[in-house]
């Protein structure tokens, strides 16, 4: 029972970070048509702004908001300089994009340094759940992700903003021709998403190692997230965030990671074979 | 134009076919061993590169996992060579390598093309197969088959030549000299399989899958069919590609590995996808750099090659072929270019020429 509690808690956790990571990814995608390979990236330089500014200002927290602040500028940088001229060209965005992930590794390998880095959780220590021993700071993620996605559910169904950018994901030109500024809504977009990836990246920092390479390992999954879940609504990444977070979980816990990759690889080509817009598309 | 140089007149080609494959036969002579062994492996790399311009080139299927049937069919090769033991048993292997990678190809075909699985996710589970494979492969429980970071080579049996039974050439594979002609000769046979598949109708239904899919299945074929099909053979021949570079080069975890597919993208991205010339070109010229600039700047190469590919597809597309055709077509008139244009369309039946037109192209640039 405490086993099963215990993993069930590691399965959420799971889905808090595939979460934050996939919608980020399913938003660009359901409003632009924008594959951005370079989502991992944007993960990883999130971790390591924490990381960086732990030696400068010794506190995780500072070191979070800059991460949230810094990451999103930069993005919108790229999306100039790079998503904007191919913006007819889908498929060669893909390729762009994907150099561009390569590149941002190897500068961070060069900045930083091969070798893997730790970042001290903030919240040591265990905190009681139902009577199981579990990470305080894990528990912390878990909250904080749930806090953020709603904060964007909302923004996307409640606000004038979220308004216009469903009408942008709904029918681009038609919500252009109602007035609404599509380029702006879509440096919005693409900031938000970075922004939601980088601070998955500080919030894993202290749980995962930290390494160049760590974007790599969230992207395959961020997208057999809007795989699953399907684009084109909010609740679709949320929902393909709970199956893979939840499959990877319980899987876990019964074999091997290896086994576990393999295992969600068949899940997902079954879903793209099944329902191939996703399990929870609206469309 | 009586009298000016053009490219494609027919001897100009012949002579020039020729020039090149008498310094291919004879490039052994001239070049050093390191030289000798590194343009094997460019050989084995064009073939892939050929193989991935098949699949993305020419039907439009960009895989991110190429190399991890280059993989399969190098492990499979080592594999036969580890336990198997006989004459001839580095052509059974090969024969395993690209069968294997075959039979792979054709199960996940079924699975992806019949749920018509498009583009980017077509991108992607290529990608999450090379990443299992990695892990696979890499894994301490496979230490004793597979040779995890060591790679494969160990003590077994090196390749041999030959005939079991009648004649068996007692040099072994690991002669330069052999591995750099059995290259060369699988190069050649794959070019030429490459362009009578290309010039073939299957090509050009390869090519109308690239340019709208839908209208082809209105026409009435069969694209999932089709595409298995060609993933099959691309993948076959990335295995045969795979196993023939087991003598050549260490072969270790990293063949799966994510570098090594997106190298396979960036040569043909480089060299000029949908001209199978390009993809050949754009491996050895990739390689070729790559090898000096890895020596120059042991550590940055990587982001040398990252960069210039942002730059390659952002400026110059259709890579080096592109600037071949650029420079061709550069004479044209607007009249001339408008006119074949005009031609081209008024070829299909008047029937459907109105539907045809209407459905419209559908490749993006």
């Amino acid at each position: 029972m405490e086993a099963a509690l215990t993993q069930f808690l590691n399965g959420l956790s799971f889905v808090a970070i595939f979460g934050l990571i996939g919608v980020g990814l399913a938003v660009l995608l359901g409003m632009m048509g924008v594959i951005n390979l370079a989502h991992g990236e944007f993960v990883m330089l999130g971790a390591y702004v924490v990381w960086l500014s732990g030696f400068v200002f010794h506190n995780f927290w500072i070191g979070l908001i800059l991460a949230v602040a810094t990451v999103p500028l930069f993005s919108l940088l790229i999306e100039r300089t790079l998503i904007r001229p191919l913006y007819k060209r889908p498929l060669d965005t893909i390729l762009a994009t994907w150099g561009l992930g390569m590149v941002l590794r190897e500068l961070a390998q060069v900045v930083f340094g091969k070798s893997d880095r730790m970042v001290e959780a903030p919240i040591p220590g265990f905190a009681s759940v139902l009577g199981v021993h579990y990470s305080a700071y894990r528990l912390f993620v878990i909250g904080m992700a749930i806090v953020v996605l709603f904060g964007v559910i909302i923004f996307f169904l409640k606000t004038d903003y979220g308004l216009r950018a469903r009408a942008i994901i709904s029918n681009r030109e038609m919500a252009s021709a109602l007035g609404v500024n599509t380029e702006r809504v879509n440096q919005l977009m693409f900031g938000m998403g970075a922004g939601l990836a980088a601070l998955a990246g500080g919030l894993i920092s202290p749980i995962y190692v930290d390494s160049p390479y760590m974007g790599l390992q969230w992207v395959v999954g961020a997208f057999f997230v809007v795989v699953i879940g399907g684009v084109g609504s909010i609740w679709g990444p949320i929902g393909g965030a709970t199956v893979m977070g939840g499959s990877q979980g319980v899987v876990e816990f019964f074999m091997s990671p290896v086994v576990a990759q393999i295992i969600i690889l068949l899940v997902a080509i079954a879903v793209v074979r099944l329902r191939q817009k996703g399990l929870f598309a609206q469309r | 134009m009586v009298g000016s140089f053009t490219w494609k007149s027919k001897w100009n080609m012949r002579i020039i076919v020729l020039v090149v494959l008498f310094a291919m036969v004879g490039f052994p002579w001239v070049g050093g061993d390191y030289d000798v062994v590194l343009v094997s492996r460019v050989l084995c790399f064009a073939i892939l590169a050929l193989s991935l311009d098949l699949l993305w080139g020419y039907t439009g299927l960009l895989s991110f996992g190429h190399g991890a049937f280059f993989g399969i069919g190098a492990y499979s090769l080592g594999l036969t060579l580890k336990y198997l033991h006989f004459t001839g048993n580095a052509y059974v292997g090969i024969l395993v390598g690209t069968i294997g990678a075959v039979i792979i190809a054709v199960i996940l075909g079924y699975f992806l093309f019949y749920g018509r699985v498009s583009g980017i996710y077509f991108g992607i589970i290529t990608l999450a197969l090379t990443t299992i494979l990695f892990s696979i492969v890499n894994h301490p429980d496979a230490f004793y088959i597979a040779g995890g970071q060591n790679g494969l080579y160990g003590p077994f049996l090196k390749p041999r030549f030959g005939i079991p039974g009648i004649w068996e050439y007692q040099r072994t594979l690991t002669s330069n000299l052999a591995n750099y002609y059995t290259t060369m000769v699988g190069f050649l046979a794959a070019f030429v399989f490459c362009r009578y598949l290309v010039r073939s109708s299957f090509g050009k239904i390869l090519r109308a899958i690239q340019n709208n899919e839908e209208r082809l299945e209105y026409l009435g074929y069969n694209v999932a069919n089709l595409k298995i099909v060609i993933f099959a053979v691309a993948c076959g021949l990335a295995g045969f590609a795979g196993s023939l570079s087991v003598p050549i080069q260490f072969i270790g975890p990293t063949v799966f590995g994510l570098v090594f597919s997106t190298s396979v993208i960036i040569w043909v991205a480089v060299g000029g996808r949908g001209t199978l010339l390009g993809p050949a070109i754009g491996a050895l010229v990739v390689t070729y750099v790559e090898s000096w600039l890895s020596t120059q700047f042991a550590s940055l190469w990587v982001l040398f090659l990252g960069t210039f590919f942002i730059l390659v597809i952002v400026f110059q597309p259709d890579g080096i072929m592109g600037l071949q055709r650029r420079w061709r077509t550069r004479r044209l008139t607007t009249g001339a270019v408008m006119n074949h244009s005009i031609l081209s369309t008024a070829q299909d039946p008047k029937e459907i020429q109105d539907v045809v037109r209407s459905l419209g192209n559908k490749k993006s640039k």
